[in-house]
């Protein structure tokens, strides 16, 4: 597996829950006793947004998408876009999530047939 | 704890404003203390609500510059921040310094400028309530965030989206009467969705509009308000709640969790239910923002809070009137001010005295929320008998 496509999560042996990082504590119940899992970046889209108006200094494409992925159906990780096929985005698609030096992307992981 | 009112509200204009930060504020005070009859000097406390002062104003330091600009003694001045909810926080804050009898007369206030400065910045000024490290690295934008709720909320619950875009007509509606909104322009679905896209499926006449402004309240207990206002109102439950700061501490995009806790207490302290408010003024600084708040508080159920508000049940006749004063999406969200600027209309309302007055309104709910559902505040008023 490239190592492109690991989220690094701490797991809370308390409660169960996921956190991505960075954490020093579980987030959902504060323990402590939380430890490092790397989860695939296999997942699917749960929501998308297609931004027209940009924050200060957006260097990337112009609209852009950004996706809610549900990676694993552990946890949510919000993901740019890589590609600029927005018409191939819809709730339910497969993706997978790219981790490039701390900033999460995705792709779908089937060609769109819409092109 | 004693029971405490509010005995004077004041507001500046909303929309953009030629003063600067710090006189818009001092503006809205003197309304309020003016409408309080009390002596400036009797104020023993002071909150101030603000979110980006620093940012889009370079003004730091504003409860203190607030405070000496109004003339108030040597008090305790406090400036309070939770994004969007940073108003109804500085309620909150002084309900309490009245209700545990730290002082008698407490002020408080939002403010907010954000006018004349580049969209690009007032847009990472909004992006900031989203966590740095994750959310903002990725490019989402606060309308973003609402933007993934919409798509999620209309997929969920198979709502047509134009149910969604309808509930700013009917705010646009009510805020033909009020002078006080930025926005008073008829507006139609049609309107709504020809208007530019921010961030899919959300349109700009989706969005509250980038707005100044200020609102503001005096404090006293009950037991004495009646010296001071004829008509005061009440305060039967003020709650405040942490919610969620990253998309990935979401296990839905449906529900706010904070809004959610925060209501079930205020209902709990006032001993009353849903059903029991006559007007509601809650947070809608997206379209999909009101219907989702309107199921959080409990005035309908989950998933079915659009196709209610299209059947008329929160206009000024519906069952539930919510943001008769036209709302964030028609007065404008100055994000500091806006907590107390729905305050303001509550009272209003409570009184008698509102523009669109909602028949015998008696019990009130004003609703704020901040940043992706992570700070909110629910206040809860009624007539003083």
């Amino acid at each position: 597996m490239d190592n492109n496509e690991l989220i690094s999560c701490q797991f809370c042996e308390a409660c169960g829950k996921y956190n991505l990082k960075p954490a020093r504590s579980c987030r959902n119940c504060g323990c402590s006793r939380i430890r490092e899992v790397n989860l695939s970046g296999k997942g699917s889209l749960y929501s998308f947004t297609v931004i027209h108006v940009p924050p200060e200094n957006w260097t990337f494409n112009k609209p852009y998408a950004v996706g809610l992925v549900s990676v694993n159906g552990e946890i949510l990780v919000t993901a740019l876009y890589e590609g600029d096929e927005f018409d191939c985005l819809a709730l339910g698609a497969g993706v997978t999530v790219n981790n490039r030096n701390g900033i999460f992307t995705f792709n779908l992981a089937e060609k769109c047939l819409e092109h | 704890m004693r029971k405490v009112s509010i005995i004077g509200v004041g507001t500046s204009a909303f929309g953009k404003l030629q003063p600067g930060i710090i006189e818009i504020a001092v503006e809205a005070c003197e309304k309020a203390i003016a409408d309080a009859g009390i002596e400036k000097k009797s104020i023993k406390t002071f909150y101030l609500g603000n979110y980006a002062g620093e940012v889009l104003t370079g003004q730091a330091l504003l409860a203190a510059m607030v405070a000496r600009g109004l003339g108030l003694g040597v008090i305790p001045v406090t400036k309070v921040e939770g994004a969007c909810a940073s108003g109804g926080i500085a309620l909150r804050h002084g309900i309490q310094a009245v209700a545990t009898g730290e002082v008698d007369f407490a002020l408080v206030a939002g403010v907010e400028k954000m006018t004349g400065v580049p969209t690009p910045k007032v847009t990472s000024a909004l992006a900031g309530a989203v966590d740095q490290n994750l959310e903002g690295k990725v490019g989402l934008t606060f309308p973003g965030f609402f933007a993934l709720a919409f798509r999620r909320y209309i997929h969920e619950f198979a709502v047509n989206e134009d149910l969604i875009h309808q509930v700013v007509v009917k705010s646009r509606g009510n805020a033909l009467n009020n002078p006080i909104c930025y926005l008073r322009k008829k507006t139609s679905l049609e309107d709504i969705k020809a208007s530019y896209p921010v961030a899919e499926p959300l349109r700009q006449m989706d969005c509250c509009p980038i707005s100044d402004g200020a609102a503001a309240a005096v404090i006293c207990p009950a037991e004495i308000a009646k010296n001071f206002h004829a008509n005061p109102v009440q305060i039967l439950a003020s709650t405040q709640t942490l919610g969620y700061t990253r998309l990935s501490d979401l296990s839905s995009l449906l529900s706010f969790e904070a809004t959610v806790n925060a209501a079930k207490k205020a209902y709990q302290m006032a001993g009353i239910t849903p059903a029991d408010i006559d007007v509601a003024e809650i947070h809608d600084c997206f379209s999909i923002a009101e219907v989702i708040d309107s199921e959080d508080l409990g005035f309908f159920k989950k998933g079915e809070g659009a196709a209610a508000a299209a059947g008329g049940a929160t206009s000024l006749a519906g069952t539930i009137p919510i943001n008769p004063s036209g709302g964030l999406i028609s007065r404008g969200h100055p994000v500091g001010a806006t907590g107390l600027a729905q305050v303001y209309e509550i009272v209003k309302q409570l009184r008698g005295d509102a523009v669109n007055q909602v028949p015998n309104a008696r019990t009130g709910l004003a609703h704020n929320l901040g940043g992706p559902g992570s700070t909110c505040t629910v206040t809860i008023l009624r007539q003083q008998d």
